[in-house]
């Protein structure tokens, strides 16, 4: 069986919901309370792919930052995968992604790079699709943290992406 | 000898190292029980990162610091520490500082400012969503008004041509009948609009001089009728003292007496409305006016009396009405920068009274200043009509070509209305703002700016519309005309209109 190991960082600013995305992943818990996160958390989960390898997930957790060149660059170090994740409801925390995913790829340009709009329970689907369309965002997912909406589809597609 | 210090400082640092298969050859355990023998990659996720840290010259020495990593153990005991990885001849020296505590209070400063930013933001956006929202409710009344109000338009004004021709007594009754139901659709519509309009922001009180007895007497002439074929005393009294010519919105004055008599009349079945104005006092150009409206009706509970002035509440929801009368009353009474009070008792009647202060209208108000022009006699002007709408159409040829001084020319479209400009002398355009194509703006803006010859270039034009989008008179003369009437009109409102122009015209 092939064993694969890879680390996956989630960056973006601040009460985005990234440690929300990382609690269901890991745990399927979430919680309302927001607290904010210190430096960085990490864990993993592992699971088997339809081709039988079996893929350990490292999941970084980062403190948020509203621009990622001002984060601590050593957490960045060896990531195969970005999710960047931007909170719907703010325009403040996608206004200049764009500029953030270019810093992104051009520091880790090896690196699989998601792009995820988070807290889609908080407003409809159709007005995230508008605004977003208006501010020239282009996402990969919407996702909801508190209802689970999409991220198993996330993660699942970046192991994808990371074992072909 | 160590002190004291230096003992606690040992107790918050750990130094491992481990092999390059990332086996644990040495681990002091002053902070994690990792032991000799055991794998790095086992004790946490986190030391995975050691892989990708390791250069391909396994001689040159290496270091790599991770602040601020969140670190436990089985018993999920969290330590926050920064750790530094030394990496040289395929062995790793890691030293684990615990910082746990200068942390956790560090994480509570930026709990705080992230909290509040993140309200500010969230709040940002929950205010854009409703103004949205607001703006989207009101383009929809805007424009389904529009739509009921042009054939609205038609009925009014045919039936306003029918009454004139020669009829018995039923078609009398009958035509009474269709004018009150279609005054009544128009009120119904007219609140709706003007809630919204006051609701946006986008309402604007004209300024225009009027007389208030003329006012006071108009009101009391529409309304004796009902509230009398109700049996009811309509007790009606102006302040002698007050000084009459006033400069303000007397639609808008109008429409406030006009609503709460109304409400009167729902109210009180038997006794007495009375309706009065009165002086107050006010210095030099300002005037300060009382005007009452009280009733012998069922009154108003103390609980109901907030009620009553929000919007879609009814008293009594047998009674016909939209329900926002009384919210259009205080909403304008604010925006006229008045006072309106209640005073009522459930079952002995209720007492309306409104405070404002009126500016008085100078002394040298002309003729034209209050809406009196009077054409040359026997003189003729040719006005051009522009209506895509044949009978609205139909019905201002027919009001114009009754009074006898005027040709009149029709035509569907803009362009049909710049080649007839082109090629005839008019006096006057009269054009719709919505038409197909080119609207009415763009064609007061061409005459405006594409034309040398000054008989085209000055032509006046006065716009009509149903469209009841906010500031649509504004619009309209920054296109480039001359005035502005609102569908559904009077033949007095669109005459009057026609008779300025055509004054003011032959006066330049």
């Amino acid at each position: 069986m092939i064993k694969l190991s890879k680390k996956i960082a989630l960056v973006g600013s601040f009460g985005v919901g990234k440690t929300s995305l990382f609690r269901r992943f890991i745990d399927n818990e979430f919680s309302t309370d927001y607290k904010s996160t210190l430096g960085v958390q990490i864990q993993k989960k592992v699971i088997t792919m339809d081709n039988g390898t079996e893929l350990t997930m490292i999941l970084w957790d980062t403190e948020g930052h509203e621009n990622i060149s001002e984060g601590r660059s050593s957490y960045l170090l060896g990531s195969h995968a970005f999710v960047y994740v931007f909170d719907i409801t703010r325009v403040d925390t996608y206004k200049d992604i764009n500029d953030q995913l270019v810093f992104l790829k051009k520091h880790y340009p090896k690196a699989i790079i998601k792009v995820v709009g988070n807290k889609l329970d908080a407003v409809s689907k159709k007005k995230v699709v508008e605004t977003l369309q208006e501010n020239k965002v282009n996402y990969d997912y919407l996702t909801s943290a508190k209802t689970g909406e999409y991220v198993e589809e996330l993660f699942a597609d970046i192991a994808v992406d990371l074992t072909t | 000898m160590e002190n004291e210090n230096q003992k606690k400082f040992y107790k918050k640092v750990q130094l491992v190292t481990v092999d390059d298969s990332g086996k644990i050859i040495y681990s002091d355990a002053n902070l994690f029980k990792w032991k000799e023998g055991e794998s790095i990659y086992e004790a946490h996720p986190f030391f995975s990162i050691i892989d990708s840290l390791k250069d391909e010259d396994h001689a040159k020495e290496h270091e790599f610091t991770f602040p601020c990593v969140h670190l436990n153990e089985d018993d999920n005991s969290q330590r926050i520490c920064d750790i530094t990885f030394t990496i040289c001849l395929g062995e790793t020296n890691i030293v684990i500082f615990d910082y746990t505590q200068a942390y956790v209070e560090l994480n509570k400063i930026s709990q705080e400012r992230n909290e509040s930013i993140i309200k500010a933001q969230e709040l940002e956006f929950t205010n854009r969503l409703l103004i949205e929202k607001e703006n989207f409710k009101n383009d929809f009344i805007a424009s389904i008004n529009h739509e009921l109000t042009t054939p609205l338009t038609s009925i009014k004004g045919f039936l306003e041509l029918l009454e004139k021709t020669k009829l018995d007594y039923e078609q009398e009754e009958l035509i009474k009948i269709i004018r009150t139901e279609s005054d009544h659709l128009q009120n119904i519509f007219g609140d709706m609009f003007d809630i919204s309009r006051i609701e946006s922001g986008g309402f604007k009180l004209e300024k225009e001089p009027f007389d208030l007895k003329e006012l006071f007497e108009t009101i009391v002439n529409s309304n004796r009728g009902p509230i009398e074929n109700q049996a009811l005393d309509f007790i009606t009294e102006i302040d002698g003292k007050l000084n009459t010519e006033l400069v303000g919105d007397k639609t808008r004055l109008y429409q406030i007496i006009s609503n709460l008599l109304n409400n009167a009349l729902k109210y009180t079945d038997e006794g007495f409305i009375k309706f009065s104005i009165e002086r107050l006092g006010g210095k030099n150009k300002r005037q300060q006016v009382a005007i009452v409206i009280e009733d012998s009706g069922i009154g108003i509970s103390d609980e109901d009396k907030q009620a009553v002035f929000e919007p879609f509440s009814q008293l009594n929801p047998n009674i016909k009405g939209s329900g926002l009368g009384l919210n259009i009353v205080r909403s304008l009474v604010s925006l006229m920068d008045g006072e309106i009070d209640l005073d009522s008792k459930l079952g002995e009647g209720s007492k309306f009274t409104i405070r404002l202060g009126l500016k008085n209208a100078s002394d040298e108000n002309s003729e034209e200043e209050k809406g009196n022009y009077i054409l040359p006699e026997g003189e003729k002007f040719r006005i051009l009509i522009v209506e895509n709408q044949l009978n609205t159409q139909y019905l201002i040829l027919k009001i114009l070509l009754a009074q006898g001084n005027f040709f009149v020319d029709a035509v569907s479209s803009a362009e049909a209305a710049i080649r007839a400009i082109e090629n005839r002398n008019y006096q006057l355009i009269i054009s719709d703002i919505k038409l197909e194509e080119m609207s009415g703006f763009q064609l007061a803006q061409r005459v405006r700016n594409h034309y040398g010859d000054k008989a085209i270039k000055d032509l006046p034009i006065l716009g009509i519309s149903a469209l009841r989008a906010p500031n649509i008179t504004n619009k309209a003369i920054a296109s480039g005309m001359d005035a502005f009437l609102s569908k559904p009109f009077s033949e007095k409102q669109l005459l009057q209109k026609v008779n300025r122009l055509l004054y003011l015209g032959l006066s330049n």
